[in-house]
């Protein structure tokens, strides 16, 4: 009893556990997105100015500014972080390298991005643009390698497998769908949800998919048949980002206040196989990205008017 | 041997030739044909302009035109249109699925206020009554979202904007772009206000156009 008492205490004191500031950086003008280099030691922060900055961490030693230009709706970095890639509200798709700042390869489109992503090992760029296939790039070479097949609406998040062997895509037309890699040939789907899957993440293994969105319900799926294997209870919001960590024991999932997605909402951690929650935060403004690290650190930033917040969640 | 694809031109001519259309003795085949071919031309329709479908998209909504209950805050409003394919041909039973905030610039995330699926009818029309939406904090203006669809044609998703709305400070034509999700200016509809001055009712008509698979 005492035993169960004391988990008990250690649980509230875990849920209630504020995280610490690894690191304030200045930035110019506002920060608008944030980025984060599984290393942990590489971050960058595109600022209303359309300008990245990249700072090493935790030194917090600003690196190198690079000029993305206006307009830029979503940045995503290698998890090296040699590459970061941007698309902007004109289509345009542009990759840099972050050790020269120079421009690696360029892609225009009909349309702005939903989502991008890169696989674990750098070598495949995926861009989602709005209302469009996801089409799969070399961005060593700049070469579309294929595209996945077209959705109505097309896809609000798309994710590789940490092999790289797997895509996964959380569709518009509220399918979350899970693709080969190597040929964009559709393997598995789950057609359960009501509402717009917004996040898809694979756990480290490749096995199963986490999955959520404006259902408010994270779905556990098996990455083979697409099936659910467990399903959260609702959460009080929409779930718009989720990172598995790197020993998969856990998911940490940012919310989007439904009702206006500009303010801050909570990013909740819970165990992956259970489903238990076991940390609860809410950041002091908008969360603007993060991401695990490969030692199992959890980094969340957020940004006040000249100055970029870093979190230690976990 | 690949089969050759005849223009229209020529298959007009084909079928006068063989019988299945006659030209009135008056009319020459040459210049009934190029009249015809005009006509067509003139009856065909651009797609209506494509929008992105947004994060709040609910599947299987109720197939009810009354999403507005009574006593609901906001300024009355009923959407007609018709949906047509590009040769300007009224598509009937087509799916006109749409979804909106409600006047406080809420969507109902949990039910399905202001949600509703819809079907066109022989003649290709469709309506709906709603109250004005309100506008949703993340976005510039006040929208109705569109899917619809409809079996040998395109998906189209699109959204409906309002030339009242006060973003545009009266006038759409200048100030259309300031929503950026708004690429073409015929998204944004006039508002007729009709009933008496304790009752006002708006209307809005919003055609719209699939293209074929």
């Amino acid at each position: 009893m005492m035993r169960a008492f004391a988990a008990g205490l250690m649980l509230v004191y875990s849920l209630r556990a504020q995280p610490s500031q690894l690191a304030t950086l200045a930035t110019p003008v506002r920060a608008t997105s944030f980025v984060l280099a599984k290393t942990g030691r590489l971050a960058g922060a595109v600022c209303e100015d359309g300008k990245l900055l990249l700072w090493t961490l935790p030194e917090g030693r600003m690196l190198r500014t690079i000029d993305l230009g206006r307009n830029i709706d979503i940045v995503a970095m290698s998890e090296d972080g040699g590459w970061i890639a941007a698309g902007d509200h004109g289509g345009s798709y542009t990759v840099w390298d972050t050790s020269t700042g120079a421009r690696q390869m360029h892609v225009q489109m009909p349309f702005y991005p939903f989502a991008l992503a890169f696989s674990p090992d750098g070598k495949r760029l995926a861009i989602a643009p709005v209302g469009e296939p996801v089409e799969i790039y070399d961005p060593a070479s700049g070469q579309k390698l294929f595209e996945l097949p077209r959705t109505t609406g097309g896809s609000a998040a798309v994710s590789f497998s940490r092999d790289g062997g797997r895509i996964a895509t959380a569709d518009t037309d509220t399918v979350v769908r899970i693709y080969d890699a190597r040929n964009g040939e559709m393997l598995a789907r789950n057609a359960e949800f009501l509402l717009v899957p917004l996040t898809a993440a694979f756990t480290p293994d490749g096995k199963q998919l986490v999955t959520a969105g404006g259902d408010k319900v994270i779905a556990l799926l098996d990455a083979a048949t697409g099936n659910v294997i467990r399903k959260s209870t609702k959460a009080a919001d929409p779930v718009l980002y989720m990172h598995v960590s790197p020993d998969g024991a856990l998911v940490a999932a940012m919310l989007m206040h439904a009702d206006n997605m500009l303010m801050a909402a909570p990013l909740v951690i819970s165990e992956t196989a259970s489903g238990r929650e076991v940390q609860e935060w809410l950041p002091p403004s908008l969360a603007l990205g993060g991401g695990w690290t490969k030692d199992g650190r959890l980094l969340v930033a957020t940004a006040t008017e000249k100055a970029l917040h870093i979190w230690r969640v976990r | 041997m690949r089969k050759q694809r005849l223009t229209r031109r020529e298959s007009l001519l084909q079928c006068a030739a063989l019988g299945s259309l006659r030209v009135a003795p008056w009319l020459g085949l040459t210049d009934a044909v190029s009249a015809l071919e005009a006509q067509e031309r003139d009856g065909t329709r651009k797609p209506t302009q494509w929008n992105e479908i947004g994060p709040f998209y609910k599947r299987l909504a109720p197939k009810n035109p009354k999403l507005r209950e009574p006593n609901d805050p906001g300024l009355p409003i009923t959407v007609r249109g018709s949906i047509f394919d590009t040769r300007g041909e009224t598509l009937a039973g087509a799916t006109i699925e749409v979804w909106q905030a409600d006047h406080f610039g809420h969507y109902d995330l949990d039910g399905y206020r202001y949600r509703a699926s819809l079907s066109s009818d022989a003649a290709g029309k469709y309506s709906f009554d709603s109250v004005m939406p309100g506008h949703y904090p993340a976005r510039v203006c006040q929208h109705i979202h569109y899917l619809v669809t409809a079996p040998g044609h395109k998906p189209l998703i699109t959204q409906l904007y309002f030339a009242t709305d006060p973003v545009f400070e009266g006038d759409p034509d200048r100030n259309y772009s300031r929503e950026p999700l708004v690429m073409s200016r015929e998204l944004v509809r006039p508002v007729t206000l009709s009933g008496d001055p304790k009752a006002i009712h708006a209307n809005v008509n919003f055609e719209l156009v699939l293209g074929r698979l």
